[in-house]
């Protein structure tokens, strides 16, 4: 199964492995990847924009690209909009498949393009203060790991 | 009526996330903003959706009624 | 305050880089396969401009913009349209030196901005052997650009890059070509910046010699006018026009220098033929650029050298400096 998702409230990761999990009877593993706000140099909150006409379609793309390239049997893509405060989940990634590698590496390029490549605005506030957050150098040196 | 949709620091260039413009020559709507908030949205780094599709090339945009341009500065998710 | 250095010299005049991309490739400026800057080390164009405005606080009157080429920076022309509005308002004048290849498009928005004198860089009206020595046979284009310059109220000087063995015999046809439609030229002697393939000395021509050259053909009259830059000046006799003379290996012309370079990646190079630098890209990106602005300036006019240190002398000899003038802006 193939399921992307744009989110605009809290999630529970758990809630989502185990039935993807159920859903692939005779698989080689699962491989999941959660990101949370970090409570970092105080970093208050955590705001994620979007644009609707092109962020799901372009997490759809990047979800068939990844079964496609690692022969997936399935993948799960769930990412939070709006307001999140530290611990909270942002993003879920898990992949199944055959053979561990693929599953990991998998999620490992899933994870690499929504940082740097799909249209998503990011900003964290610090005293009170909302500051945009610019992609790093070594977010698109991640990304060019997979040209 | 169109509309410029600005997202991400595009917003606190611009004061707001959208705004109303009259139907015209997307250079003649350039003209009538901030020298600050044109550079901004014309920058390279800037993609344009017209009507929710990318568009590579920027010459000779005009908004009809209805039209809408979004300007989406470099991405920063995950 | 205004900007004036160590040496009392006052600073009203920026050269403001805003690419180091070029759509040339003329031998004597950059490799063939230049490797340009990745978009993200060059400012921006409202850094840019944010970094003019910065400039014209501090009493630069004049800027120039320079490239690479400029015109082929995306919505560069929003650029100029923006520092446009400052004319009258602290900036007194807006000037471009362009290639000539994208001038027909932009020579109205050009002048619709405020722009009214351009420089364009011509080194030869030979179409085969612009194309030997630009890697690009772009004639055409550039001949049409200043024919549209011209046309939209800009008033347009050639700079011409003296190249023995390339365009020396064609230097008073040149001339001619130009003083007959009101276009003023000005010579340049090879500068030593950067490593490029071919030995530059085996180019290098003093203008003393093309100056000769033209002194056998037409009567040259030194002339009064200056623009504060480099440039001195002779009146032809039998055109009616001005050719200007760019020596900077045979003469100093440091003591009257007024003016600053800021490359597309936000460094200024308070002397082209020198090492210092200020990064100003820096400022611009910190939490108060403003003030961060300010106090590089600042040093910038502490550090700026009395004179600089151009050698050609010695065939094969490294170039003075190992930075291209498409990066610095010439």
């Amino acid at each position: 199964m193939i399921d992307v998702r744009l989110l605009d409230a809290p999630f529970v990761p758990g809630e989502f492995i185990g039935p993807f999990t159920k859903a692939h009877p005779g698989l080689g593993g699962v491989c999941s990847f959660v990101g949370e706000v970090r409570a970092k140099g105080g970093v208050e909150a955590l705001e994620l924009s979007h644009f609707a006409p092109l962020t799901l379609p372009g997490m759809q793309a990047l979800a068939a690209s990844a079964v496609e390239r690692f022969g997936l049997m399935g993948i799960v893509i769930l990412h939070r909009t709006g307001v999140m405060l530290p611990g909270e989940p942002i993003v879920l990634v898990a992949a199944a498949a055959s053979h561990r590698r693929a599953a990991f590496d998998a999620v490992d390029f899933a994870m690499d393009h929504l940082k740097s490549q799909s249209w998503f605005w990011k900003r964290e506030q610090r005293a009170g203060q909302w500051h945009w957050i610019e992609p790093r150098d070594d977010d698109y040196a991640s990304l060019s790991r997979w040209d | 009526m169109a509309r410029l949709v600005f997202l991400g620091r595009l917003q606190d260039v611009a004061g707001c996330a959208e705004r109303e413009v009259a139907a015209a020559p997307l250079s003649d709507i350039l003209a009538t903003l901030s020298p600050e908030l044109a550079l901004a949205l014309t920058d390279e780094r800037v993609r344009w959706a017209f009507n929710g599709e990318l568009i590579a090339e920027h010459g000779g945009i005009t908004l009809g009624e209805g039209d809408e341009l979004a300007f989406l500065p470099a991405v920063s998710g995950g | 305050m205004t900007l004036v250095d160590q040496f009392q010299r006052r600073i009203s005049y920026l050269r403001l880089s805003v690419t180091d991309r070029c759509d040339l490739r003329c031998a004597y400026c950059m490799p063939e396969q230049q490797q340009f800057l990745p978009r993200k080390d060059v400012l921006s164009l409202e850094e840019l401009h944010q970094l003019a405005l910065g400039f014209i606080a501090r009493g630069v009157t004049k800027l120039r913009l320079t490239g690479g080429e400029p015109l082929v920076r995306r919505d560069m022309i929003e650029l100029v349209r923006a520092l446009g509005r400052k004319l009258g308002d602290g900036l007194e004048e807006l000037t471009l030196t362009t290639n000539g290849t994208r001038l027909a498009t932009f020579a109205e928005d050009l002048h619709a901005a405020g722009v009214r004198r351009i420089n364009v860089s011509l080194d030869t009206l030979d179409r085969a052997k612009f194309a030997e020595l630009a890697r690009r046979d772009s004639l055409p284009q550039v001949l049409e650009g200043i024919v549209a310059a011209q046309a939209a109220g800009l008033k347009v000087k050639l700079n011409t890059v003296a190249l023995k063995g390339i365009n020396r015999d064609e230097i008073p046809a040149l001339m001619d070509w130009a003083h007959g439609r009101s276009i003023d030229l000005t010579l340049i002697e090879v500068m030593p910046l950067g490593e490029v393939e071919t030995d530059r000395f085996d180019h290098y021509l003093p203008l003393s010699e093309v100056r000769a050259d033209l002194e056998r053909r037409y009567s040259l009259s030194d002339s009064v006018h200056r623009t504060g830059g480099p440039a001195r000046y002779a009146d032809v006799a039998e055109t009616g026009g001005r050719i200007g003379f760019i020596t900077p290996l045979t003469n100093n012309f440091c003591e009257g220098c007024n003016r600053v370079r800021v490359t597309a990646t936000g460094q200024l190079h308070p002397c082209l033929g020198g090492t210092e630098q200020v990064d100003l890209r820096a400022a611009l990106r910190s939490a108060n650029p403003d003030a961060a602005l300010s106090a590089a300036l600042d040093e910038a006019m502490r550090i700026k050298p009395e004179r600089h240190h151009f050698r050609i002398d010695q065939r094969g000899a490294a170039p003075a400096l190992a930075r291209h003038m498409s990066t610095t802006g010439g």
